[in-house]
């Protein structure tokens, strides 16, 4: 999956909408929209577009939006 | 002979913790933001002085008023709780008192959550089975409302107390060993790696008294050991990687495809979390039942709860064939399909 298409995707499981497009240097921490409905939204997201099923543990080491995208950005599908 | 599911009933507390309750405590939830995803409006709260055996007792008295059978027609209990109303005696046993129930029955607990109802069915098709008993009473009921920090939004929003009794019995008594059962086949599962992820870690023997706070950084603040504990990440990611497979090995032990259930009844956690196991397991929206929007995740409760809402609701037929699901705490699983032959 590539970083534009990931980004658009992502901005999809987020609570709440951003104001601007993201660009993957952004805190999680900071996003109004990431919280815990959202971070099952995540999951849900790369099982479905990726056929991947996340570690949760992996989740807890991210802080930016593009660690997010360094999860999935050289798996292959499961 | 074979076992059958012969009639099921329903009890609720009557308090209940709307959305409109819950985001007028928390603002920054709207209510159309917890109905969106979770499935859930409202919740049932079992009242101060309300437990586990008070609320069984509510269940078995809607049974026997709907129900056509005696007292002395039950020959043994299963009460699946994981809050009984003490660490002893069996909660099984205060519930035989309270209802009058012969002293000759056999009565016991089965301490599991979102699984225990599947579990329940596969102890008490053994008992009938190997002509241990003749009838099973199987109780599941929770007062889990009353293990939540009031400060925790995520676990308030999703759990709700309930209980139900299923009257399990033998049918088919000239039924031969090549007849096919009307509960089972099942598959069960167990992962205790899982089991600090969903967790109430103090009240048992391990840390009786404690209360000092030990998790995740967002609600440290407002837990106790004696609250809740709940990983959602981890326990999704826990069921995305093994309902599916347990869907399917229950299918093939039971030699039939998808095509064949009629209804598939999974344990109601949120209905987020049962869409995407729907859509990954490609069934169809009308043969996948929920029913949490008025009572919320009620634990072993869910299931049964749900059968009955399809049954009442004409969804589920005598003659049809479900597929059942529960998964949780634990972790633990389990899956069965169901002949449907109620009474």
């Amino acid at each position: 999956m590539i970083k534009n298409e990931f980004l658009r995707l992502f901005e999809t499981t987020l609570s709440s909408a951003p104001e601007e497009q993201l660009n993957g240097t952004e805190l999680c921490s900071a996003l109004d929209g990431w919280d815990s409905m959202s971070v099952l939204s995540f999951i849900a997201m790369v099982d479905k577009e990726l056929g991947i099923v996340l570690e949760a543990e992996s989740l807890y080491t991210c802080e930016t939006v593009d660690d997010l995208f360094l999860l999935v950005a050289d798996r292959p599908a499961t | 002979m074979r076992a059958s599911i012969r009639a099921i009933e329903v009890f609720f507390p009557d308090a209940t913790l709307s959305n409109a309750d819950l985001a007028a405590e928390f603002p920054e939830w709207s209510v159309e933001k917890i109905r969106g995803k979770t499935g859930i409006e409202n919740r049932h709260i079992s009242g101060p002085d309300e437990f586990s055996s008070d609320l069984a007792v509510g269940a078995v008295r809607n049974l026997f008023h709907s129900f056509d059978c005696e007292l002395t027609d039950v020959e043994f209990i299963i009460l699946c709780t994981q809050t009984p109303d003490y660490l002893l005696p069996t909660t099984a046993c205060i519930v035989q008192d309270r209802l009058g129930l012969p002293t000759s029955v056999g009565a016991l607990d089965i301490n599991l959550g979102c699984s225990g109802f599947v579990y329940g069915l596969g102890v008490a098709r053994g008992l009938i089975e190997s002509a241990q008993a003749q009838s099973v009473l199987l109780i599941t009921t929770d007062v889990y409302t009353k293990l939540l920090a009031s400060g925790d939004r995520t676990t308030r929003t999703i759990f709700g107390d309930a209980a139900t009794a299923t009257f399990v019995h033998s049918g088919r008594e000239n039924c031969d060993v090549g007849c096919p059962p009307l509960i089972g086949p099942f598959v069960f599962g167990t992962d205790g790696s899982g089991a600090q992820n969903l967790i109430a870690s103090s009240g048992g023997m391990r840390h009786s008294h404690e209360t000092a706070s030990s998790n995740r950084a967002e609600i440290e603040e407002v837990r106790s050991a004696g609250n809740l504990y709940m990983n959602g990440p981890e326990i999704f990611t826990f069921t995305l990687r093994e309902v599916p497979r347990t869907v399917h090995e229950t299918l093939q032990k039971a030699k039939l495809g998808l095509d064949d259930i009629d209804l598939f009844v999974f344990h109601q956690a949120n209905e987020f979390m049962l869409e995407h196991l729907r859509q990954r397991l490609e069934i169809p929206k009308a043969k996948f039942h929920l029913a949490m929007r008025n009572c919320g995740n009620t634990v072993s409760s869910s299931i049964p709860i749900a059968l009955k809402d399809a049954q009442s609701s004409g969804k589920l037929q005598p003659g049809h064939r479900v597929l059942i699901v529960g998964f949780g705490v634990g972790y633990s699983w389990a899956s069965a399909v169901l002949h449907w032959d109620p009474a």
